[in-house]
């Protein structure tokens, strides 16, 4: 399987050398590395593709290199048998590229070319099995990610009227309209809401695909780009990032808890942590935001990379409703799996406990209102009966399950699996340790989190047996097909502005363009206009005055102009 | 001089017998064009009594070359075709160096009466390009409407022409722009009457029934002059008549405006529900040209090198965009989307080509579509934030349907009517749009040439 080790080896090779900048040649010890290409003089402002190597882009881009090895190892366990396996390999290459590209030019110019082409090209991913629901899901995913494009473009335009692109710079032009453009622009990216129906949708791309793309690196770039330029938001659209990201945990909770497709519980759990990011970022505390995303990106891959194992043994079957009993069959991965379930939920010394405690620190002792900490720990009560939900659903032994080949003798899964092991667990121990800036200082009294936390699940679980007790069947079936369909957002997102949009545009091609465009102006008027100045010069050339008056005139004309 | 020289010595070998040569001979022509853009920022020279050069006729000129080699080289098809050999009268190479040459004339007269004369004369090969080589019977009615059009709505501007020469007792452009040009009048109404030669060439938006029948019905060299240079004509001509003229910005262009950015959103829209494929490329030039006639008329610097920028590229994009779907139409012998599909299974190559030229008609970075859509954009958000709305939503149904242009030829099973792949399918498309990526991607690289 030689092009996977191919790719392999290269994404390892780049690992190494940003590791190499980094520790060996003081990146992390607060040197940093500019280059500058001017591209064109002749604007007042500078347009420039700006490089910049300091630690968050050198941090960055090495976990993003390394997780996009071990998926490349992994794919070669996973698509073995496809026949297009090194157009998945180019497709894998060139979006890593696009989000090294990304990480590493934080001026608006060249964050476009890793911005679009992380569009792109994961639209080519998603459709990458060629089926009808494939392509459905990749384009409401790219016309998603256009929107945003869209905001950037008009971002970069406002822009212009001031002195640069880059990240350092003040809006004293605009006002609060650039960083409204910006937070729009993001906010598409990393599927807050109102546009979070892509993500579930883009699960129709095969496993490794979704473990590199749906959760460490396109969602995390909305984060990304605010982290870097967040000087130009201003205290509205901390606000409203604030409530956007609120709703986003809030409904990818809920949804999670009813969602039977594995792998969509795993994207909507995604969901709920990227917005734990934009809520940490819309408080003001953007490096811990970023802690939480490096510590995520590790976790939530080894996260899907278990669920691919189980969906390849289980013959492509992700629904739930078909599985069971993985704890006696697959128990590496399980285990593998329980533990970054622990990670996600903030289960105490595990990976994700480090950053999320942190963002909860944050959280209660920034000036937030009650309501923003009720919701919050709303949300990770959520989270925890979401990730319970999914180990019963998987590990318990059920009576159906359609695992009936089962041995983990590949080598590609078994070393891929090993190599980002250590991301469930120790990951952000060792960045804690590393650098100076993630070990930050939180007041917290852990008698007054946990109690809240203990009080809410009570809440909940009440809830939930009355629920359970209730014997109203409309409400029950109402509720449910809420939950479903992400609070309906994927049925409006999708399905219904295209059709209703579509439709207008048909009728309006029927009407106006084939109508009064073509038929009308087009044949009619042209005609009668030609037919009746033709019949006209017929007419006069006929006729022996009309030849005299018209070289009369020309003669006069003629004379008059000279 | 020596590029000259180099440039004979090639062609004297080739004509000799000796096959490799042909690259030399474009690197040499390209060098040579690229040498004579020595002219500085905002400059015109007079070269001549005939020929006037500044950089944005350079530019054009060497859009006008481009285009026509590439499609010479893609329009194996008329070439190769034995039996017009063997009947007298012009083949098509001939017909595409005409046009060539009436562009290339256009493009560097420097005095009204020739532009006028160069602008119409382009039209004769034109019109015996769609009716000679075209494929169905409707082609007769389309050929007109294109002359119809075009030529109707340049009688005006033929007589104003004549007026201005009496007024200014000078027919170059230069010496009207010195002696003060229609300062002295009230431009309102009768600019746009001027200019609806123009606009119509262009086209804008209420004026464009012709473009999309004459780029079906006409042949693949016709379609890609078409959509390469002559749509160019009315951009070059509307810059010439602004700069030259001494025109202000007056509520007439601002409705013009208004009217040809909110018809590019239209014809954006109307391009998503298209079921042939060169219809569709065919409405998305109109948009493009949309575009860039908006932030022209903006009467900014920064508008002026935006429709430049975007002419350029769309002039190059566009070209391929319908030499791909003529190859397509070499498979399946059909434009409609319904029958030409799924080729992302056994054309890989070309369906990869297909996607980097969809992209870079949504303006990808860092090509040199992605600058002039975003200077665009950002001309027009300079002058009202209501256009630069507008041009973000263009923005958006741009990329709509670029790719579900992509998704309707690439994607799926693959069509029934593909029974014989690799019969006719030559390399030419792709040699000639490889040249024309590498064009628009390195075109990024040398922003200050293109910003004329």
């Amino acid at each position: 399987m030689s092009p996977c080790c191919n790719a392999a080896l290269s994404k390892f090779f780049f690992f190494f050398l940003f590791f190499y900048l980094a520790v060996v040649a003081g990146v992390f010890n607060g040197g940093a590395l500019v280059l500058e290409w001017e591209l064109s003089e002749k604007l007042f402002v500078e347009t420039s593709f700006c490089l910049v190597l300091d630690w968050i882009s050198c941090l960055f881009s090495m976990s993003v290199l390394y997780i996009s090895g071990c998926v490349c190892v992994f794919s070669g366990f996973y698509l073995s048998h496809d026949k297009f396996l090194e157009k998945f390999f180019v497709l894998l290459k060139l979006f890593v590229v696009s989000m090294v590209v990304l990480v590493l030019f934080p001026s608006y110019l060249g964050l476009m070319v890793g911005w679009d082409g992380l569009g792109v090209i994961s639209f080519l991913l998603v459709i990458y099995y060629l089926s009808s629901c494939s392509l459905s899901s990749g384009m409401i995913t790219v016309l998603s990610n256009r929107v945003g494009d869209v905001c950037f473009i008009l971002a970069i335009s406002l822009m212009s009227s001031s002195l640069s692109f880059g990240m350092w710079g003040e809006s004293f032009v605009s006002g609060f309209v650039l960083g409204i453009f910006l937070m729009m622009g993001s906010m598409t990216k990393s599927a807050q809401v109102p546009f979070s129906a892509w993500l579930p949708e883009a699960m129709s791309a095969p496993t490794p695909v979704s473990s590199l793309v749906h959760s460490s690196t396109l969602v995390t770039a909305g984060v990304y780009v605010l982290i870097r330029f967040s000087a130009y938001l201003s205290e509205f659209e901390m606000y409203m990032l604030s409530i956007s990201s609120m709703v986003t945990m809030l409904l990818a909770g809920s949804s999670a808890c009813m969602e039977s497709d594995l792998k969509k519980v795993v994207a909507l759990s995604t969901l709920s942590q990227v917005g734990m990011m934009m809520f940490a970022i819309s408080l003001g505390a953007n490096v811990i935001a970023f802690f939480h995303l490096l510590v995520h990106a590790f976790f939530k891959a080894l996260m899907f990379m278990c669920m691919g194992g189980v969906i390849y043994y289980s013959g492509s079957c992700q629904d739930s409703r078909f599985l069971g009993g993985v704890w006696n069959k697959l128990p590496f991965t399980s285990c593998l799996f329980l533990f970054s379930n622990f990670s996600l939920m903030g289960f105490p010394f595990f990976s994700g406990f480090y950053s999320k405690e942190l963002i909860v620190g944050a959280a209660l002792s920034l000036n937030v209102g009650l309501m923003a900490v009720v919701l919050f720990f709303m949300c990770l009560a959520f989270t925890i009966s979401y990730s319970f939900r999914t180990l019963n659903l998987v590990m318990q032994d059920m009576s159906v399950f359609s695992l009936k080949f089962y041995s983990m003798e590949n080598g590609y899964y078994l070393s891929s699996l090993l190599l980002m092991m250590n991301g469930a667990i120790s990951t952000s121990l060792i960045m804690q340790s590393i650098l100076k800036e993630f070990s930050t200082v939180s007041f917290v009294n852990p008698s007054v989190f946990y109690s809240v936390l203990l009080l809410l699940v009570m809440f909940f679980f009440n809830l939930v047996l009355l629920f359970n007790c209730l014997s109203k069947k409309s409400f029950m079936s109402l509720t449910k097909n809420f939950l479903k369909s992400m609070w309906f957002l994927s049925i409006i997102s999708g399905n219904f502005i295209s059709s209703k949009l579509l439709m207008m545009i048909s009728s309006y091609i029927v009407y106006v363009e084939m109508g009064w465009i073509r038929a009308f102006i087009g044949s009619k008027v042209i005609n009668s206009i030609s037919m009746v100045f033709r019949n006209k010069i017929w007419e006069m050339n006929m006729n022996f005055f009309g030849v005299i008056l018209f070289v009369f005139l020309s003669v006069f004309l003629i004379l008059k102009v000279f | 001089m020596s590029c000259v020289l180099m440039l004979s010595v090639s062609c004297i070998l080739w004509g000799l017998g000796m096959n490799e040569v042909g690259w030399l001979i474009m690197v040499c022509a390209v060098a040579l064009l690229v040498v004579m853009m020595d002219c500085p920022f905002n400059f015109y020279i007079l070269k001549s009594e005939w020929l006037g050069v500044d950089e944005m006729s350079v530019l054009m000129v060497l859009l006008c070359l481009l285009v026509s080699m590439m499609s010479l080289v893609s329009s194996t098809k008329e070439v190769k075709n034995g039996f017009v050999v063997l009947m007298s009268g012009w083949s098509v190479v001939e017909m595409v160096m005409f046009i060539c040459l009436g562009s290339v004339l256009f493009f560097s007269v420097c005095s009204w009466m020739d532009f006028f004369f160069f602008f119409e004369f382009s039209l004769v090969p034109t019109f015996f390009l769609i009716l000679k080589w075209g494929y169905q019977p409707e082609r007769l009615q389309a050929a007109v409407f294109m002359l119809l059009y075009t030529v109707g709505s340049s009688l005006p501007l033929l007589m104003s022409l004549v007026y201005f020469w009496s007024h200014i007792k000078s027919d170059n452009m230069l010496l009207s722009k010195m002696v003060g040009g229609w300062k002295d009048f009230n431009m309102n109404w009768p600019w746009l009457i001027m200019s609806l030669s123009f606009l119509v060439k262009l086209p804008v938006y209420g004026a464009h029934a012709w473009l999309p029948k004459a780029h079906v019905e006409a042949p693949l060299s016709g379609s890609m002059l078409l959509a390469g240079v002559l749509l160019k004509f009315g951009g070059y001509g509307l810059i010439r008549l602004m700069w030259f003229s001494e025109v202000t910005n007056s509520t007439i262009v601002l409705f013009v405006l208004v009217f040809s950015l909110w018809g590019g959103v239209l014809s954006s829209g109307v391009c998503s529900c298209q079921s042939d494929l060169k219809s569709l490329i065919a409405y998305s030039s109109i948009g493009h040209m949309a575009l860039s006639l908006s932030v022209l008329l903006s009467f900014y610097s920064v508008g002026k090198m935006a429709c430049v920028c975007v002419l350029y590229s769309h002039g190059i994009c566009s070209p391929i965009l319908f030499s791909l779907a003529a190859n397509s139409y070499e498979f399946c012998q059909s434009r409609s989307i319904m029958l030409s599909k799924g080729i992302s299974r056994i054309f890989p190559v070309i369906s990869g080509v297909w996607f980097f030229f969809c992209i870079l008609n949504m303006g990808f970075p860092p090509s040199l579509n992605f600058f002039s859509e975003v200077y665009s954009v950002g001309g027009l958000l300079s002058l009202q934030w209501l256009l630069g709305l507008m041009g973000g939503l263009m923005c958006l149904m741009t990329g709509a349907y670029c790719l579900i242009l992509y998704s309707l030829v690439n994607h799926g099973v693959v069509s029934s009517m593909v029974f014989k792949p690799g019969l006719n399918l030559s390399y030419r498309y792709l040699v000639s749009s490889v040249f024309g990526g590498v064009l628009l991607l390195g075109g990024t690289l040398c922003l200050d040439m293109f910003f004329v």
